[in-house]
């Protein structure tokens, strides 16, 4: 069975619209702006959708551009899944506010009766979502799936982050020998899944491969080895029955923290992935936790679509003990393949693999 | 392929039970860290990591330990896949936290606890399982959540065993049950992987 990804939707600092993204990317434009954080007390690059925009209000216009593209029957058809990915869910008042609290109440809102499925697994919950919705319609079990990954950034985010001294005082700089760590930014990202042509159009993809494996190592740090990423990536590209030599472009985690990055140039390497184009869109949005997976999976189909490959904004000078081939201007070439990869805390790994049909 | 439940284990505050039998006891009455602090010492050789984690990694991990305890389960394997789910994510943690954060003393180690895909992880790490695994959030425990999670791991046939988790901790009373999918044998059909076989085990248990 043929599983198609379509109605790629993008919301972020930058605008509404996956297309729009990809063209303002590709300018070098960014989502991410200095701001003086009074809870952190220092200037730092967040990525801030306006301070209205609530995860609430966020999910509600996601959830309306499906409403008029694929129409509420077909989301409410009880053969179609709805899958919400997030790490903290927009919670700020913990003693009165609940993830599925604030997702039942929007969906109440938009008259929306089908219960979703909440994946919390870090920063790979994105990829996870896409590859479960794909997964379920590939048994049958559903026709269509609806994956929305989303995260505001909120002063509890940005604490924890700083706390662990992940964040970086400058623009990230993934996979540079001079980075120093992730910025966080505002997302929201979607994408419908269908066994139907009809419904996913002419200019869909098909989802081929796509899995998760465990670095079982360690909790918030990544495997030095890339044991989980390796064993996810492998399982990914034999359920897509496909090479390493047939993989046009990598879209890589990327975070831009010393190890992270290393870790993944390790993984690539064991599966001699070296002369792969590959790139991080941390630089443009940061590091958009829930919503991340679906952000990059949805620029990375755009990159299929177009042709072209997008820079990994701010690499400069290779800093991975493994030479891998990073992007550095933006260039026009046949996509016709490609690899996502996440890694996230908790020693998770998630990898998919998108390919075109026609 | 058909598929059956080949063990069970559920622990709340006053009881830890496999297939619906008492194997440990709070007889002292203890506060809900107090007992899972003395499961962990009867029952789980010495892992010092245990005493960091958050009351869902505990419990998880009290929960697969007893697995590979009695020899249910092994470690070194990915042949597993894990299927975790909750109704309220990380909360304890979360309002600890965010209290760290008030007192202008954010803390790392909590911050951490505050994915409650954290708790897979630490099962994952003690007991060297690499397979799949999946953290949810959802209003109950319910069959066709867990049926469904199968169904999509399932998909290329690579998994010895499904662990099946729930681990909801509100409010300092905890309700978790642990339940393992396999395919089916002659030796283990007496409860099929099925909506009212599962939902009659949690009610009783």
């Amino acid at each position: 069975m043929l599983v198609y990804l379509s109605h790629e939707h993008i919301i972020s600092p930058l605008g509404k619209g996956s297309a729009v993204h990809f063209d303002e990317i590709k300018s070098n434009n960014i989502a991410l702006k200095l701001i003086d954080n009074k809870t952190l007390g220092k200037v730092i690059p967040v990525g801030k959708l306006p301070e209205n925009v609530t995860f609430n209000l966020l999910l509600t216009d996601l959830l309306s551009f499906y409403i008029d593209q694929i129409g509420l029957a077909t989301l409410n058809d009880t053969k179609t899944k709805l899958i919400i990915s997030t790490t903290k869910g927009g919670v700020e008042q913990f003693d009165t506010t609940s993830i599925l609290g604030n997702i039942n109440s929007v969906f109440d809102s938009l008259h929306i009766t089908n219960k979703a499925t909440v994946i919390s697994n870090a920063c790979v919950s994105g990829v996870m979502g896409i590859n479960l919705g794909s997964n379920l319609i590939r048994s049958g079990a559903y026709n269509h799936a609806l994956v929305i990954g989303l995260d505001i950034i909120t002063d509890f985010i940005l604490k924890g982050f700083d706390c662990l001294f992940a964040l970086s005082e400058s623009f990230c700089r993934p996979f540079d020998k001079d980075r120093k760590g992730i910025n966080l930014g505002d997302c929201g990202a979607g994408v419908f899944i269908s066994n139907d042509k009809k419904i996913a159009g002419d200019d869909s993809v098909l989802h081929t491969g796509g899995s998760s494996a465990n670095d079982a190592n360690h909790i918030s740090g990544p495997s030095r080895t890339g044991e989980g990423l390796y064993q996810s990536i492998s399982k990914s590209m034999k359920q897509a029955q496909i090479s390493a030599q047939e993989i046009d472009f990598i879209s890589a985690h990327g975070t831009a923290t010393l190890y992270n990055d290393e870790m993944e140039s390790i993984a690539l390497t064991r599966h001699h992935m070296n002369s792969i184009p590959l790139n991080s869109f941390k630089a443009y949005f940061g590091h958009t936790l829930g919503a991340a997976g679906v952000l990059e999976t949805n620029l990375s189909i755009l990159s299929m679509k177009r042709n072209q490959l997008i820079a990994s904004l701010n690499f400069e000078t290779q800093g991975t003990s493994e030479q891998i081939n990073v992007i550095t201007t933006n260039s026009s070439q046949q996509v016709n393949t490609v690899l996502k990869t996440s890694s996230g805390f908790g020693g998770i790994n998630s990898t998919l693999i998108v390919s075109k049909w026609n | 392929m058909e598929l059956a439940i080949t063990t069970y284990l559920s622990l709340d505050n006053s009881t830890l039970k496999k297939d619906g039998e008492v194997i440990f006891e709070n007889s002292e009455n203890e506060t809900l860290l107090n007992f899972l602090k003395t499961i962990y010492k009867t029952r789980i050789g010495e892992y010092p990591k245990f005493h960091k984690m958050d009351v869902l990694s505990k419990v998880a991990t009290i929960l697969c330990s007893e697995l590979v305890e009695q020899k249910v389960l092994t470690q070194n394997t990915d042949q597993y896949a894990m299927i975790f789910a909750n109704a309220i994510s990380s909360k304890t943690v979360d309002k600890a936290f965010q209290a760290s954060i008030e007192n202008s003393n954010a803390s790392p180690s909590l911050f951490v606890y505050t994915l409650p895909n954290i708790c897979v992880g630490e099962v994952t790490i003690k007991n060297k399982w690499t397979g799949d695994s999946i953290f949810c959030i959802q209003e109950k425990f319910d069959f066709d959540f867990f049926n469904e999670q199968i169904i999509s791991m399932n998909i290329q046939q690579e998994n010895s065993h499904y662990i099946c988790a729930w681990i909801n901790d509100d409010n300092e009373k905890l309700d978790a049950f642990l339940f393992l999918v396999e395919a089916s044998s002659e030796k283990n059909l007496t409860l099929p992987f099925s909506k009212e076989s599962l939902i009659n085990i949690y009610n009783s248990k």
